[in-house]
């Protein structure tokens, strides 16, 4: 199996080549780019789908795949965070290496200190080997990769007994939109999620095992349940919904062998059929129970914060599909950023495509796996978990219900995988007449539903590092805004209440060490930053929302705001400045006699307003 | 190898590594790290495993997936309880933590399986192909350890000259005024300091990249409180553009 990890080396540096030309000079090297990403899976995809593999080559292959993928995520920057939540986490495991101690605050993204399991382990990693937290946290992201795989294709393993199609689900699990960056950051859902799968898989493990090994596979997965539960809130409550689902299916599907049973045959008595029930149920009953009370109890006495923050994103989202669906709002226009900028016609093509591939290998997967065997409780779970993936995909026609539509797929992608993986197989195991042309057209699906699901999970503003636009970009990765955030972290007091642009912003609050203002604070940072000069209602915000510092960036002075905005992500409600910000907004701070310019590096200036405060 | 030794080597291994860490705090990176890591993420987890699966009938895909799925849950609730506790988050705290749990772990093992299968040798796993899943991991694992080698500290696109002026007010009463050069090839500045237009202070002097300068300002009777001290940094070769701060001195 030395070819795919060849192509995969190979894939690898052309992505390198692709975004060093386009980080330096802004040149398009997309087509490169894209080559040496497709150099990564189609090789792997043709031997896993056609290719004599041993059930541990196939892992290798696999493991090869995620590991080459996940060195895209880190060629993007090398040697830094450049993903926007990677900087909320950073900003938790910096409060936890500081001050040694859990629960601490996050300006930048509240709840995350109160789910501290991923920057619990990076502490212990960097305190025991004296690895940076970069270096650190990259290591422990890269062992979530090879347990998502692993784990993943056990589970799949377990499912349909063939290690072909279980490797081809997991390479398929691929092509979910955010396994290429966002589930390769350093962010809680990417260490949860493949602590989810693993559990999952020692309970199925269990359930088709006896007497001590049964006991302690339980015992196992209830570990990596508790772990969950202390990682990550939505990737916790999807975790033990689905145990629970499982549990009562499991029930369901018992109780009717027993009736159909006592028809036939004397059945036993009522205490020996409860035990039999309770034994069929995963992790013996218990185990769905302990995450039930582990989830309710975190959230209740620690967590509770979860609540108020994952609500309104929730409301929000099914509140404007409802309103679309009665025709009372607008919907989102699909492959175009918010602030405008459209795809290129080819990517639509694929983009559509893909959709129209995985929307037709549902069914037929189904029909497969329903010919081909009686299948488990948890595979006829998979099964129809699969069909939620046509309902995320009317999320992505709301404009604030698309972000949950988008990360929800990192979880309806594993039954989905699982089904496609089915649907293909219904393909691949058919005798025709012209094989190698069956090969090609399933080579060409499998590629398809891959660059699909990069399309899907990147813009192509974003898709490769460029030169810093703050109109583009939500987190600045060039040398002038660490250097002030640096900058700032060695000489200012901690935790100084900042407002900035929401790009600066992130670091400023992060590797900066400050109190990034937000709406959560009650300070309206774009009616403040957008307004042209600063008068009494200006004063009103800086001495109400006690604001110590502003940063002033210049590179925001004519540049459109691609993304939807610069500040907030409602900040035309309280300014519209037109096209792009004006230079004298930017620089009206320079004009107010009581604030002092601390700080100036060319394309970023930060003031200091405590005298405006009372 | 028989399953007693198997468990004598992972508590062994778990004691070595414990001492080596707790002695090496300070130490050098490459040999925390070699220890450090099959610490943290795998010897735990292995120990909880050969608890778990003493006739090791799971094979080793699944031996690996719950080592290390279980390892990075024990590190998390030990780094959880130790930071409760008044010591807080610390590494000889963790050290020691985790040497005691995966050596409890290893003696439960131990305890826990009867003494024939203890004397016995696991089931043969060998694979003609394991040999190359190992070559292509350990690839792969040294190219993402000299990336992240190459790539420690703050990555930087490499554009631009970045040279900074700062000044902040001073405890002393005046003001602190620096300038650090980042990465601009010139070396050759001039500060100038003023208040209300008169000149305090002004200055010529070499900064390499990577260097950088601290003026303070003390405060004396001629400084008014009215105006704010202004600096201007200029680059003598004028390939950097003037870098100007103004300082409230503190009231």
């Amino acid at each position: 199996m030395a070819i795919p990890a060849l192509f995969a080396a190979l894939g690898v540096e052309c992505v390198a080549i692709a975004n060093s030309a386009s980080r330096q000079t802004g040149a398009d090297t997309q087509m490169m780019w894209w080559i040496g990403i497709l150099s990564i899976f189609v090789p792997a995809a043709i031997a896993l789908l056609f290719a004599r593999v041993s059930r541990i080559e196939a892992i290798s292959v696999l493991l090869t795949v995620g590991v080459a993928l996940y060195l895209v995520k880190i060629l993007f920057a090398p040697g830094m965070m450049w993903g926007y939540d990677e900087l909320l986490h950073y900003r938790t495991l910096d409060s936890i290496l500081r001050g040694h101690h859990l629960f601490t605050t996050n300006s930048l993204l509240r709840v995350s200190p109160f789910y501290p399991g991923l920057e619990t382990v990076t502490a212990v990693i960097i305190q025991l080997t004296g690895l940076s937290p970069i270096q650190a946290a990259g290591l422990v992201i890269a062992a979530t990769r090879l347990l998502t795989v692993t784990s993943l294709f056990l589970v799949f393993e377990r499912l349909a007994s063939p290690s072909r199609l279980a490797a081809v689900a997991t390479l398929l699990y691929m092509a979910c939109p955010s396994f290429l960056y966002f589930d390769a950051m350093y962010a809680y859902e990417s260490l949860a999620l493949p602590l989810a799968f693993a559990c999952i898989f020692a309970l199925r493990t269990a359930q088709r095992e006896d007497g001590r090994l049964r006991r302690s596979l339980n015992g196992a997965g209830a570990l990596l349940l508790l772990a969950v539960v202390v990682t990550h809130h939505v990737t916790s409550f999807i975790l033990v919904g689905t145990l629970v689902v499982w549990s009562l299916a499991e029930f369901v599907r018992e109780t009717r062998r027993e009736s159909e049973q006592e028809g036939s045959q004397e059945a036993g008595g009522g205490l020996m059929r409860w035990r039999t029930r309770l034994r069929n149920l995963p992790g013996n009953g218990w185990v769905p129970l302990l995450g039930i009370v582990a989830v309710l109890g975190w959230l209740t006495t620690v967590a509770e914060i979860t609540v108020a923050y994952l609500l309104p994103q929730l409301m929000s989202g099914v509140a404007e599909l409802i309103r679309i669906i009665r025709h009372e709002g607008t919907s989102r226009k699909l492959f175009e950023s918010t602030g405008g900028h459209g795809a290129a016609m080819l990517e639509r093509v694929v983009g559509i495509g893909s959709v129209l591939a995985i929307l037709l290998l549902i069914p037929l997967g189904m029909l497969y796996l329903r010919k081909r065997r009686p299948l488990s409780v948890l595979g006829a779970l998979f099964t129809f978990g699969s069909l939620a993936y046509p309902a995320t995909l009317a999320l992505r026609f709301t404009k604030s219900g698309w972000q949950v539509g988008a990360r929800l797929t990192a979880f309806i992608y594993a039954p989905l995988a699982f089904v496609m993986a089915a649907g293909i197989a219904s393909f691949s195991t058919r005798k025709t007449r012209f094989p190698r042309l069956n090969a090609l057209v399933i080579t060409l699906v499998v590629a398809l539903i891959f660059a699909g699901g990069i399309i899907a999970g990147t813009s192509p503003m974003t898709r490769q590092p460029a030169p810093y636009d703050p109109g583009i970009t939500s987190v600045p990765y060039d040398a002038e805004s660490f250097a002030a955030a640096s900058w700032v972290a060695k000489t200012l007091p901690s935790e100084g209440r900042f407002a900035a642009d929401s790009a600066e912003g992130a670091l400023i609050g992060s590797v900066g060490r400050q109190w990034q203002l937000s709406s959560e604070d009650s300070v309206s940072v774009s009616a403040l930053l957008l307004a042209p000069t600063v008068g009494d209602r200006e004063r009103a915000i800086i001495s109400q929302g006690r604001v110590g510092y502003v940063l002033a960036d210049q590179r925001i002075i004519g540049t459109p705001p691609l993304k939807g905005f610069i500040y907030e992500k409602w900040e035309r409600m309280e300014y519209d400045y037109g096209s792009s910000v004006g230079s004298e907004t930017i620089n009206k701070f320079d004009s107010l006699h009581e604030a002092s310019r601390v700080f100036d590096s060319g394309n970023i200036q930060i003031f200091d307003l405590s005298r405006l405060l009372p | 190898m028989t399953r007693n030794r198997a468990i004598f080597l992972i508590a062994t291994a778990t004691a070595i590594a414990g001492v080596v860490l707790l002695l090496a705090e300070q130490g050098p990176v490459w040999l925390r790290v070699l220890f450090g890591l099959p610490f943290v993420l795998l010897l735990p987890g292995h120990a909880l495993m050969l608890l778990v699966d003493p006739s090791e009938r799971l094979g080793r895909a699944e031996w690996f997936a719950l080592s290390l799925g279980a390892s990075i849950s024990i590190t998390i609730f030990a780094g959880m309880a130790l930071a409760t506790t008044t010591f807080g988050l610390n590494a000889s705290g963790m050290i020691l933590l985790l040497t005691l749990l995966t050596l409890a772990l290893s003696f439960a093992a131990r305890a826990k399986t009867s003494a024939e299968l203890l004397e016995e040798a696991p089931p043969a796993r060998r694979n003609p192909e394991l040999r190359a899943v190992a070559n292509t991991l350990v690839l792969m694992t040294c190219v993402l350890l000299v990336l992240m080698a190459m790539t420690s500290g703050v990555g930087a696109d490499g554009r631009g000259s970045i040279v900074q002026l700062w000044g902040v007010p001073a405890k002393s009463g005046g003001v602190r005024i620096g300038a650090n050069n980042i990465n601009a090839p010139s070396d050759s500045y001039r500060v100038v300091i003023e208040q209300e237009g008169r000149l305090i202070s002004q200055q010529e002097f070499n900064m390499p990249a990577g260097g950088s300068r601290v003026f303070e300002i003390k405060k004396t009777a001629t400084f008014t409180t009215r105006s704010p001290i202004t600096a201007t940094l200029a680059d003598l070769r004028g390939e950097v553009a003037t870098r100007t701060v103004s300082v409230w001195m503190n009231r």
